[in-house]
């Protein structure tokens, strides 16, 4: 009986030791190192174009994500609006329809989410054979505008 | 058995407050003695030392370079029991820097000695700086940077743990 409490009481006695040496030479402490990397993304959009009298398909350049570095579940959307009518300079009653369409896939542009740097899309422009044919002569022009967006997948 | 048990921990409590006190007893000088008499000086000074390490480091950049931030350890008034004794400060980190949206990405980066990345690295478990008895500022300057460019924007962060000790010989 007298050993056992012997035994309890220097065990008593190093743990506290123990604790006492720990406390007073070791400490810890700790820092958070954080970093916020701002979404960025460059796109080039087509140029003004030119289509030719009779030309049933003309390039248009690309819409191309330059640079990118987008949060993982993020994207870049772009959109066109149009009227898709070429509208003649001397009297925007004579119109000429158009479309735009994705080079690679051959169907109409509406939009198109880019996510990796230099994905790109190939666009065309397309005026049937008959329109060019019904067209009154004279300057046509007309004006699409893109929609850039930083959205969700 | 309880109660020998309380006994005795109530008896190392009360050892432990007497013994401060019961120094030493004042010794009495009569004019029949030699009139010489010694005393002891008993002196004694904790160790002591303020470390100031930065509560969070932000890294900084921009796009398509590699992210980073200068920081540093301060350490003051050393006072310690002996000039081969030091205060060690250590680092520990899994040195990646986690999205906070997506756990899944991750940044890995590096700790570097001085202000930029031309020191050498500080590995897991590894000595920052070592300070010995000095008064005033000891600093050592840190430097933290990616292992590599971004590849995808938000908001990451990471946890780096300072050991900080007392080593050296007595």
């Amino acid at each position: 009986m007298k050993k056992k409490i012997t035994i309890l009481f220097l065990l008593l006695v190093v743990l506290s030791l123990f604790f006492i040496t720990k406390s007073v030479f070791a400490e810890e402490r700790s820092t958070v190192i954080t970093t916020k990397i701002d979404p960025y993304y460059v796109v080039t959009i087509p140029l003004d174009i030119k289509v030719n009298y009779n030309a049933e398909s003309t390039d248009f350049g690309s819409i191309v994500l330059d640079k990118a570095q987008l949060e993982p579940n993020k994207c870049v959307k772009v959109t066109l609006s149009s009227d898709n009518k070429l509208d003649n300079k001397a009297d925007a009653n004579k119109t000429i329809p158009y479309s735009i369409y994705k080079k690679d896939s051959n169907t109409v542009f509406s939009s198109i989410s880019l996510v990796t740097p230099n994905e790109r899309c190939p666009l065309s422009i397309k005026i049937n054979k008959n329109e060019w044919n019904n067209a009154y002569a004279g300057d046509y022009e007309d004006t699409v505008t893109f929609h850039i967006q930083y959205t969700n997948k | 058995m309880k109660k020998i048990i309380n006994l005795l921990i109530v008896l190392t409590f009360c050892l432990a407050i007497i013994v401060p006190i019961s120094v030493l007893a004042d010794t009495q000088i009569t004019q029949n003695g030699n009139n010489i008499a010694n005393t002891a000086v008993v002196f004694n000074v904790e160790p002591s030392y303020t470390v100031t390490i930065p509560l969070t480091v932000e890294l900084e950049g921009e796009y398509g370079k590699a992210f980073s931030k200068r920081s540093a350890i301060t350490v003051k008034d050393v006072f310690l029991e002996n000039s081969k004794k030091y205060v060690n400060v250590k680092l520990s980190s899994d040195f990646t820097l986690a999205s906070q949206s997506n756990p899944d990405i991750t940044l890995k980066y590096k700790v570097y000695k001085g202000s930029d990345s031309s020191g050498s690295e500080i590995a897991n478990s590894n000595s920052v700086g070592t300070f010995y008895t000095e008064k005033g500022e000891q600093t050592q300057d840190i430097f933290f940077m990616t292992t590599s460019v971004p590849k995808y924007a938000g908001n990451y962060s990471d946890t780096v743990v300072f050991n900080i000790s007392v080593e050296g010989d007595d």
